[in-house]
This record gives structure tokens, sequence and C-alpha cells, in this order.
């Protein structure tokens, strides 16, 4: 007779979805917030165990010069990767299909792993700032605590959507590689609108979109900020107004994932996009890097930013259309994978 | 009798490529029914739209009087799916994913998935990955009658299992049939499965189905007399309108007579045979003439090659 064990030791999880999310996947969430929590880790032991100059560091620290203004790029970006982690570990090792052939509904299966990356995010961002206000008591800095609050918050909200956005692209992307192109291209969307706003701005004598405008032009600032990866981050009540934003981008593309997820046929769950539509988004991307290649090539002055982006619009109109015949010839003859019709 | 599972007018295309073809299917509950068809004939669609996971495209669906829509997951608390090549959680040690089943289903017999998972000989420490082919499929197969279904879907579920545990498994699924009354839809390349298990019996060709019986009248329909003659036969002598073939080998014949078997005897015997002799025609012989006859090529019989 084989010893039988029983219920497994620690198996503390009386919900079978969440048993099985944190299962499947225990190994990502441990180590995404570890590794989340590793450089900072090593900028406080640094400054605590320096020699003399601890207050001055503790300070900078709690002021933000080290603390959390280059944390939040990092954790922000191991958020998306956390996102994109959990699908692809689940699709390839976790028997995600076999396990939507049970009693269990596809709703409940996205949501733990939304109920779980939020609450590894939330837990890293809860314990820093638990730690940053504790060290500003400890110096006497009360007064720091409040920007400390806001800083978390935004940092916090721009983590979660992300995280939100790629589970949301990953619900309807049935491809590792084209939900990681949809969340850079979303994270860098904003910073490419500031760019091409400044740069045609140019030409008009104005410089809309930069941090230091003043006046009308102002309305155009910040664009940059909309991208979670940020340089620098908003203050005050702006950091406010975009935490705000972020948390209710967070549950607007919560929401879309849902429905997507739910509304997939399961013959599709492979497939590169669930919604044939949306392979007019590759070919657009196709087309606007190789509009940019073949505008700096033939366009005189192409080194004018605004040229080469005016250039690479007229080249990428007829270029989707070549893109998608292509794409399409090649689906049906050489590929294993692409659009159906 | 009530149905366990309806299905009237069922089309379903993967791709362009149509893998049920309007296809009306009945399965009576409590009863186990075989489902017979060459690779790509569509039985895993067919599995797959009962269990609620694919949707059709065209027609409707009604397992356990509940009809399905997209979502279905409090009706798979009564239907489970077993098939080979199915991928348990690899990671998952065995005690771990008997444990998540436990926590999945209402009516989960924790005391026979011990029994179970021991008499077969799998550790419960053991990773699943680290499992044979079949030692999965007999893991499934237990987790599916611990889990007590009022229908159990089948797909080739002793692919890959040596003959003793196969035998095993197919008595527990008997077993569980007598004890619970549960539905049982096998589909296999093995008529031998069928012809022990199962009650009734369906034929799917190219998203289609070409045969639908039960067993009993689908054996009781089709005989095969053996007769030996005195001299040679004279062909007059087969013309007789149930006699569906013949195959003459110098003065024995062997006869397949369709319908009643005694008035065919009488005739032999009144003809002077020094022999009429009923003989045993297994499952795969009676789908083959059944089929012909019907008009069916050969290539319809490939679960039989």
């Amino acid at each position: 007779m084989i010893p039988w064990r029983g219920t497994p030791k620690g198996q503390w999880m009386r919900d079978a979805v969440s048993f099985r999310e944190w299962r499947v996947n225990r190994s990502l969430y441990i180590t995404a917030a570890a590794v989340m929590l590793f450089p900072w880790i090593l900028i406080l032991s640094t400054s605590i165990g320096g020699p003399g100059g601890e207050l001055l560091e503790l300070r900078a620290i709690v002021g933000d010069n080290a603390g959390l203004g280059p944390m939040n790029g990092w954790i922000t970006a191991l958020a998306g990767l956390l996102a994109l982690g959990v699908f692809w570990n689940d699709r390839s090792r976790g028997g995600l299909d076999t396990s939507m052939e049970g009693p269990v509904s596809r709703r409940a299966l996205l949501m733990a792993k939304i109920r779980l990356g939020i609450f590894t995010i939330t837990g890293v961002w809860v314990l820093l700032f638990v730690t940053l206000a504790f060290i500003a008591l400890a110096i006497g800095q009360a007064g720091l605590i409040g920007p400390l609050v806001v800083a978390a918050l935004w940092s916090l909200c721009s983590a979660v959507a992300l995280y939100m956005v790629t589970v949301s692209f990953g619900a309807a992307m049935g491809s590792v590689f084209f939900t990681a192109l949809a969340s850079l291209l979303w994270v860098m969307l904003p910073r490419i609108v500031d760019s091409v706003v400044f740069q045609l701005t140019l030409g008009f004598g104005q410089r809309l979109s930069l941090a230091t405008a003043t006046g009308w032009e102002t309305t155009l600032i910040d664009i940059r900020w909309f991208s979670v990866l940020t340089d620098g981050r908003p203050t005050g009540w702006v950091a406010v107004l975009y935490a705000g934003y972020f948390a209710a981008l967070a549950l607007f593309v919560g929401w879309r994932a849902l429905v997507w997820w739910q509304r997939t046929p399961m013959e599709r769950f492979h497939d590169p996009f669930y919604y044939p539509q949306l392979w007019n988004f590759w070919y657009a991307f196709l087309a606007i890097l190789s509009g940019m290649f073949v505008a700096a090539l033939t366009i005189p002055n192409a080194g004018s930013q605004a040229r080469l982006y005016v250039g690479a619009l007229v080249f990428g109109v007829p270029l989707w259309f070549l893109w998608r015949w292509i794409w399409r010839l090649l689906s049906r003859n050489a590929l294993s994978w692409g659009p159906q019709s | 009798m009530r149905p366990a599972i309806e299905m009237s007018d069922v089309t379903k295309v993967f791709g362009g490529k149509m893998a049920l073809n309007h296809v009306d299917w009945r399965v009576d509950a409590g009863s186990i029914h075989g489902l017979i068809g060459a690779n790509g004939a569509g039985k895993t669609t067919l599995l797959r739209l009962a269990l609620g996971t694919l949707w059709p495209d065209q027609g409707r669906i009604e397992v356990l009087d509940q009809q399905l829509g997209r979502e279905n997951a409090d009706l798979r608390q009564h239907v489970h799916y077993v098939a080979t090549g199915r991928s348990l959680p690899p990671h998952f040690r065995v005690d771990e994913w008997l444990h998540y089943m436990g926590l999945l289903y209402d009516r989960w017999d924790e005391r026979r998935a011990r029994h179970l998972v021991e008499a077969m000989e799998i550790s419960a420490s053991s990773i699943i990955r680290s499992l044979s082919t079949g030692m999965q499929a007999s893991l499934q197969l237990a987790g599916a009658i611990a889990a007590r279904p009022a229908l159990l879907l089948l797909d080739e579920p002793t692919n890959g299992m040596d003959v003793v545990v196969k035998r095993q498994v197919l008595q527990l699924m008997m077993d569980m049939a007598a004890a619970e009354g549960t539905t049982m839809v096998l589909a296999t390349h093995n008529i031998e499965d069928v012809e022990r298990l199962a009650d009734s019996v369906s034929v799917l060709y190219r998203g289609r189905f070409v045969l639908n019986s039960s067993l009993e009248s689908l054996k009781g329909h089709m005989h095969r007399l053996q007769v030996v003659a005195d001299g040679e036969w004279s062909d007059a002598v087969f013309a007789q309108p149930h006699i569906a073939h013949v195959e003459k080998r110098g003065q024995v014949a062997l006869v397949t007579v369709e319908g009643p078997l005694e008035p065919v005897a009488a005739h032999f015997r009144e003809a002077g045979a020094l022999l009429v002799e009923p003989i045993d025609m297994d499952l795969a012989e009676i789908f083959r003439m059944v089929l012909e006859k019907e008009g069916y090529s050969r290539d319809t019989l490939a679960w039989d090659a």
C-alpha cells in the first residue's frame, strides 16, 4: 500500500480557483515581490550601514532623491512582466485549458490572476510606504509622510494600471509576443505622442508639451505622464489626479479583460489574436516602422523629425495594405499561425 | 427515457472547415453510449460541445435538462470529461491535484479517490509529469469517478494503458454506471470496449452520423450462418430477401442475415444443407455490413483499420 498523505500541508486555501492560481504561479508572485524589493533593500542597507551621514542619506531616501522615484519605474515594469508571466506560465505549464473543462467559470480564473497580482503589487508598495514612514518618523521628519502617501499612491496606481493593461491584452491574445508588444506600445505611446507633438510644433515656433511651458501651451504638458514609465514623477495634486486616472484605467481595462476573456471561443485560445480585427493593429505597427524607414531613405532632409513623421504617415497608408497582403500570403503558405481569412 | 444529451441541428466550423454538419444526437440518461469514428470524424468536437467548452455555430444543445449557453461552469459539476493526452497540471503533486479536485467538486468522494489512487498504485507524492501516459489517464479516471458525475464523457480513455490496468478501469466504469446510474459516452477506436460496455452506439463520419442504434437491436438485426452443402451451392438458393451477404468457399458458405434468423435457417435445411450453424458476428463486422448496405465506402470504416 502506498502511504496516503491526505490534504497537502500548507494548502490553506479553501477556494479551488485561488488554490490553483497560487499553486501554478506562486513562484512568479513570490519572485516578483522579491525582485521588486531588492534594489530598495540594497539602498536602505547601504544607507543605514554606511559610515556617518546616515541621517542625511535617510533624509534623501525619504525625501525622494533615492527613494520612491527610482523605485517606481522598476516596480511598474516588473508588474507588467508579472502579468505577462502569469498568463504565459499558465498557458504553457499550468494546464489552463484543462482547468476550463472543470466547473470553473472563466471569470473566476481571470479574477484569481487579477486578485493575486494586485495583492503582490500592493503588498510591495505598502511595505515600502510603511518602511519610509517609519524612517521619516524616526528621523523627525513627520512632515514628509504626506508627500510619501501621495507618491506611494501614484506609484501603486501606475503599477496596477500596467499590470491590468497587460492582463487585459493577455485576455485578448493567445501569444505572449503580441501581448508583450502591445503592452510595450501602450507604455511608449504617451511618450511617442509627446515627442511627435513637440517635434511637429517646433516648426510653428511653439514648444508644446514641454514641462517648462507656460500659458495655453501647458494644456499639452505632461502627456508623458500618461505613460506608466516616466522620467521623474508628478507631485502634489497632479500626482493624485494621475493616480485617479490610472485607477480608473485599471478598472476599465479590467472590465474589458473580463469581457474579452468570457467571449472568446475556446478554439481561439491559442491564436495570436482572439479577435481577427486586431490583426489590423499588427499591420499598422509594421506599416509605421517600415514607413519611418522608407521616409528616412527617400525624403530629402528627412533628418528633420517633422518631415520624417509626416513622410512615415504618407508611406504608412499603402504599406498597411502591403503588409496585410504579405501577412495573409505568409499565413496561408508558410506560417502555422495567422489571420484565418 | 429522459435524454442526458440532446443535440439538434448542431454545426461547428473551425477556420472554415466544417467539423460537425447539422448533427442530431441523443444519449439516454443512465445508458453507456459508444461513439465511434475515424480520426478527425468529429468525436472530440462533439464531446466538448456536450461539455459546454466549445460553442456551436448553429443548433441547440441540452445536457441534463439544461440548455447550454456560454459559461456552463455550474453544469460541469455534474458533467466530467476525461481524455487521453489532456494535460493535467504537470507540476502538481498527485495529492495536490486531488486536493484541488476536492475543492472543485461538490460531490467529491475523498475516500473513493484515495482508494482508487492506491489501487492504481500511484504514489500520492508523485509529480504528475513524472507519471506515464497510462498512469495520468488512470489518475484522470480516478478523479472522474470520485467526482461522481451524472454524465461522464470519455475520449479514448484507455489509450496508453496496459491490458491489466485497462481491464480494471473498464470494470470500475461499469461498476460506477451500475451503482450511480451514471450516463457515459465512450468515444473510442476500440470496438471491443464498446461491445463490452455500451448499450447504444453511434458512428460519426466526416462530421455526420451514419449510424445511431442500440447495440441490442443492432446485434438482434444482423446474424451469420455457416451452411454446408453436399455439393456445390447454386446461386438461386441465396436469392432470399433477408440474405445481406454471402461468402462461398466450396461447399461451405458464410451467410449474413438481416432480420430474423430462423426462417433463413429453415430455408437452408429445406434446401438440403448438411449443416446449418449460427456463428458469432463481432460488432466490427456488423458495422461494416450495415454501413456498406447504406452505401458508405470502406473509408467510413477507417476506425476499424
